[in-house]
C-alpha cells in the first residue's frame, strides 16, 4: 500500500476524509466564447487551487471542485466576448477561520488570446500557454505563470510570484512574497518590500526592480540600448553580467559596500563623502545599469 | 512622535523663542526632520514676504496702451454684438485685476500682521535662504502630500480591517514597519546632509512603495 493510500485510509477511519468528499461537488461547464475574450474569476474563498491552461480552441472550459457551501455562478456576455465567474464562500470569511483543507480546485481551459483577470484570496494559480494578457492578483498562496502573454499584471500581498517565460510587458510585486522571473520581457518591474527579487537568465530591455529589505539578484542580459534600474534599501543586490556586455554601470550606496568582482575599478567616496560610489564602463559602454542601496551590499560579478 | 503646532514653528521660525517652546520642544527639533523642514519653510516665506513692495502698481505704460486699444477696435455688428456681448468687456479685465491686486495686497497683509504680537525679526528677513532651506522645504512639501495619502489610505484600510483576514492585515503592518522604518533611516540621513538627491530619492521611492501597499490593500476590501 503506498503511503498516499495509508494516509487516505488513516483518514477515513479517523472520519476526516469522508468529510471533506462529503463537502465537496463538482463543477463542469462548457462554454463556446471568442478567441480574445476577456474572462474575469473572482475566488472569495479562503483558499483555492487554480489550474489555467491556453488551449487553441474557442470554448472555455471550467472543471473541478468547490466546497459544498461555496456558489459557484457566473456566465457569459451575449457577445461571447466575455465572460464573468466567481466562487464565493461567505462563511469562511466571516468566521475568519482558515480552511483545514483546500476545497476548491478548478481547471480553466481558456483560448490562448484570451484576457485573463483572477483575484482571489489565498489562492495557488498556475497559467500556462496563454499569449493574451494576464491580471492576477491574490493575497497569499502562489502566483506562477509559465508561457508568452503579451502582458502580465500580477500582484500577491504574502504570497509568491513567479514567471517562466519572454514577456512584452511585465509588472509584478509582492510585499512579503519572491519574485522570480526566469526569462525576459521589454518592460519589465519587479517588487516586493521583504521578499527577494531574482531574475535568471533571459534578456530585458527596460527593467526596474525594487525592494526594501528583500535582496535582488540579476543574472540576465540586456541589449545596448538597454537601462536597468535596481534598488534596495537594507537588501543585497547580487548582479551577474558577462564580462563581454556592453554596458555602462553606475552603483550608489549611502551606507552599505560595493564589490566589483568583473574589473579592477573599485569604488569611492562620493562628491559629498557620505556615499560611496562606482561608475564602471564594459565592452566600450551601452546599456544604462544603475544599482543603488541605502545600506545593503551592491556585488557585480561575472557569470 | 508628537510634531509641534503651527504657533511653535512660527516662534522658532522668528526666532523668538517665547515661553510656550520649551526644552522638550528644542529637543524635538533636533531630532525632527519635518519640523525644521517646517521652520525653513517659514522662514524662507517670511524672507520673500518681506522682500514683496509695500503696495503693487500697475506699470505705467498700461493704462494708456489698453485705451488705445479699446479706441482702436473696430465697431462690432450688430449681429454680432449679442454673441459677443457675453464675452466681458475690456474694463472688466481691468476690474478683476484690480479685485486681484486687492486680494494678493490683502493676503499678503494678512501672513505678515497675522501675528501682531511677534514681529518679524530682522536677522530672519536678512538671512538668505540656504540651499539647504530650499531643498528641506521642497521635500517637506513632497513628503506632506505623501504622507496625506498614506494616511487617508491607512485609514480606508483601518475602518474595514475586519472585512480582511487577520494575516493579510498582520502582512500590510509588518510591510508598512519595515518601510516605514527604512523611511525613517532615510529622513535622517537626510537631515544630516539635505544636498544629497540620491537619499532624496531613496525616500520618495520608500515613500512610493508605502502608498503602492496601501492602495493594494485597500483594493482587496470587499467592494461595498
Amino acid at each position: 500500500m503506498s503511503p498516499g493510500m495509508r494516509i487516505r485510509l488513516a483518514l477515513i477511519c479517523l472520519g476526516v476524509f469522508p468529510g471533506v468528499i462529503a463537502a465537496q461537488r463538482r463543477v463542469d461547464e462548457r462554454h463556446p466564447i471568442s478567441p480574445d475574450a476577456s474572462i474575469r474569476l473572482t475566488l472569495v474563498v479562503p483558499m483555492a487551487t487554480v489550474r489555467v491552461i491556453g488551449w487553441d480552441r474557442d470554448t472555455l472550459s471550467i472543471t473541478g471542485t468547490i466546497g459544498n457551501d461555496d456558489r459557484f455562478d457566473g456566465g457569459l456576455l451575449a457577445s461571447r466576448q466575455g465572460a464573468k465567474f466567481y466562487v464565493e464562500s461567505q462563511k469562511a470569511f466571516k468566521e475568519k477561520k482558515p480552511a483545514a483543507s483546500k476545497p476548491v480546485s478548478l481547471e480553466l481551459r481558456v483560448p490562448a488570446r484570451s484576457r485573463l483577470w483572477i483575484k482571489g484570496g489565498g489562492a495557488d494559480v498556475d497559467i500556462r500557454d496563454v499569449t493574451g494578457s494576464l491580471d492576477v492578483s491574490i493575497v497569499g498562496g502562489r502566483i506562477r505563470v509559465a508561457g508568452t502573454p503579451r502582458e502580465v499584471n500580477a500582484e500577491a500581498m504574502d504570497g509568491n510570484i513567479e514567471i517562466v517565460g519572454t514577456i512584452p510587458w511585465l509588472r509584478a510585486k509582492s510585499a512579503a512574497g519572491a519574485v522570480t522571473l526566469n526569462g525576459g520581457g521589454d518592460d519589465v518591474a519587479l517588487s516586493s518590500v521583504s521578499g527577494n527579487v531574482v531574475v535568471d537568465e533571459g534578456s530585458i530591455t527596460r527593467g526596474r526592480f525594487e525592494t526594501v529589505t528583500g535582496d535582488i539578484r540579476y543574472r540576465g542580459t540586456t541589449p545596448r540600448d538597454g537601462s536597468l534600474t535596481f534598488d534596495s534599501h537594507s537588501g543585497a543586490v547580487e548582479l551577474l553580467f558577462s564580462p563581454k556586455a556592453q554596458a555602462n554601470f553606475d552603483f550608489t550606496t549611502i551606507s552599505g559596500s560595493i564589490s566589483n568582482e568583473i574589473s579592477s575599478a573599485r569604488a569611492i567616496a562620493g562628491k559629498d563623502m557620505r556615499r560611496r560610489e562606482l561608475g564602471l564602463t564594459l565592452g566600450g559602454g551601452g546599456a544604462r545599469i544603475v544599482a543603488r542601496t541605502f545600506k545593503g551590499g551592491i556585488t557585480l560579478r561575472p557569470r | 512622535m508628537k510634531h509641534l503646532t503651527e504657533e511653535q514653528l512660527n516662534d522658532l521660525a522668528d526666532d523668538a523663542i517665547p515661553a510656550r517652546v520649551g526644552p522638550e520642544h528644542e529637543r524635538h527639533i533636533a531630532e525632527c526632520l519635518t519640523c525644521r523642514a517646517e521652520i525653513a519653510r517659514i522662514r524662507s516665506l517670511a524672507k520673500r514676504i518681506g522682500a514683496l513692495p509695500l503696495s503693487i502698481q500697475p506699470p505705467a505704460e498700461t493704462w494708456p496702451m489698453i485705451s488705445a486699444r479699446i479706441r482702436n477696435s473696430a465697431p462690432i455688428p450688430d449681429q454680432e454684438r449679442s454673441v459677443l456681448s457675453r464675452r466681458p468687456p475690456a474694463w472688466s479685465w481691468l476690474a478683476a485685476a484690480a479685485v486681484l491686486l486687492v486680494v494678493v495686497s490683502s493676503a499678503v497683509t494678512t501672513l505678515v500682521v497675522r501675528r501682531p504680537d511677534v514681529e518679524v525679526p530682522a536677522t530672519v528677513a536678512s538671512r538668505p535662504a540656504t540651499d539647504n532651506d530650499r531643498n528641506l522645504a521642497a521635500l517637506s512639501s513632497r513628503e506632506e502630500g505623501f504622507r496625506n495619502t498614506a494616511d487617508e489610505l491607512w485609514a480606508a484600510v483601518n475602518a474595514r480591517r475586519d472585512q480582511l483576514s487577520p494575516e493579510t492585515i498582520a502582512t500590510v503592518e509588518r510591510s508598512i514597519k519595515l518601510i516605514d522604518a527604512a523611511i525613517l533611516e532615510a529622513r535622517e540621513a537626510l537631515a544630516s546632509d539635505p544636498n544629497n538627491a540620491v537619499i532624496a530619492d531613496m525616500l520618495a521611492a520608500r515613500y512610493e512603495r508605502k502608498v503602492d501597499l496601501l492602495k493594494r490593500a485597500t483594493e482587496l476590501l470587499p467592494q461595498s
